[in-house]
């Protein structure tokens, strides 16, 4: 658990959520409520204590977000959240406190969602910010089967100590980067980018021989020698 | 100060290794029957400064997943280097054991706490700190 919520941390509220490989929905497996309550209380107390401010003094955590356009977005994202009934565990709307002192026009804290269902537009589309929404499930199977009905599948990653769990999201999770224990799922260079459905547009991926592909042309040519 | 970025860890650090380096260098001047001994630690430390920046800089997820990476107090590692002026080689080994093993704490805590989200940063403290064993042997056959 010590080493899942540093990854959760940077995974949901890293860039302030505004990169393509952030999470979004964290799905928490098994009916054990103990487990649960102390895994949130502890992920909820590592958010909360989030230092938000200006991206480039170093103690900062957390930075603005893309333009006050933006925040406007997911405020709304968390109203609508709201609405469809999620109940905010951590309430980022208001940053509690920006370092240095900047106006909040564009800054948010870390939110955290709780009670969100599959169909909920905070699961279903791309907020692109600081939020984490919460849902709990019985198995394996049916976290997989969530992550496969999202339109999109740019990345999805799991948390496990168990092997066999860990070989069959991998095998069955349709995304185009698949994380184990891994926040973040970015390749190095020399491997493909690539998004899945919703989350890839084109024939060919960025980065690793898909790139070299996408760039150069094929060029053939036939000897023969008399 | 609680330190909880990887950039403001790698500053600090920065910071320690170099107080460390002017330390060495001062008794390379006051010592001169190891001055090759004292100018080799401060530039190693100044080596190991940029090991540990290139790391940091050249590897992806050290970059992007380092926001929530570390957990460390400065008071913790926290060290002077004030040496009276009649103190003798054995008295300065001392004093420089004192810093190292500060120095060494500061890097053996930050890879066991960043371990499971960074990849080079960490593995490179572990090597500095492995790198230093040699240094500890010669400043406590001095002390």
């Amino acid at each position: 658990m010590d080493a899942t919520i540093p990854g959760l941390m940077t995974s949901f509220f890293g860039n302030a959520g505004q990169r393509c490989l952030a999470g979004q929905t964290l799905i928490i497996v098994g009916e054990n409520d103990a487990f649960y309550k102390d895994f949130m209380e502890k992920v909820t107390d590592r958010a909360k204590n989030i230092v938000v401010g200006y991206g480039l003094d170093e103690s900062v955590q957390m930075g603005p977000v893309r333009d006050a356009k933006k925040k406007e977005s997911i405020l709304n994202y968390i109203e609508t959240g709201i609405k469809e009934g999620a109940t905010l565990r951590l309430d980022g709307r208001k940053a509690k406190e920006i370092k240095g002192g900047y106006p909040d026009t564009c800054f948010l804290g870390p939110t955290i969602m709780e009670n969100v269902e599959r169909q909920m537009r905070v699961v279903r589309k791309e907020i692109f910010g600081p939020t984490m929404g919460v849902m709990r499930v019985k198995t394996l199977d049916e976290a997989i089967e969530i992550c496969n009905e999202s339109p999109y599948h740019n990345g999805h990653a799991i948390f496990t100590s168990n092997g066999k769990c860990a070989r069959q999201f991998q095998y069955d999770c349709i995304s185009g980067n698949v994380g184990i224990n891994i926040g973040i799922v970015a390749p190095m260079a020399f491997f493909p980018f690539s998004g899945m459905a919703g989350s890839f547009l084109g024939i060919l991926h960025t980065q690793g021989k898909e790139a070299i592909r996408f760039f150069t042309e094929s060029k053939v040519c036939i000897h023969r020698w008399l | 100060m609680n330190l909880r970025t990887a950039s403001e860890t790698l500053s600090f650090i920065r910071e320690l290794e170099e107080k460390a380096a002017a330390f060495y260098e001062g008794l390379a001047k006051r010592f001169p029957e190891k001055k090759s001994d004292f100018l080799t630690f401060a530039n190693e430390n100044r080596k190991y400064n940029k090991q540990i920046q290139m790391a940091y800089q050249s590897v992806i997820t050290d970059a992007i997943e380092g926001c929530y990476a570390f957990d460390l107090e400065t008071d913790d590692y926290a060290f002077t280097t004030d040496l009276a002026e009649s103190a003798g080689l054995t008295e300065a080994a001392a004093k420089a054991l004192a810093i190292e093993e500060k120095i060494l704490a500061c890097y053996t805590l930050g890879a066991e706490q960043s371990g499971s989200l960074l990849a080079d940063v960490p593995r490179n403290f572990k090597i500095v700190v492995r790198k230093r064993n040699d240094r500890l042997e010669k400043l406590k056959s001095l002390a």
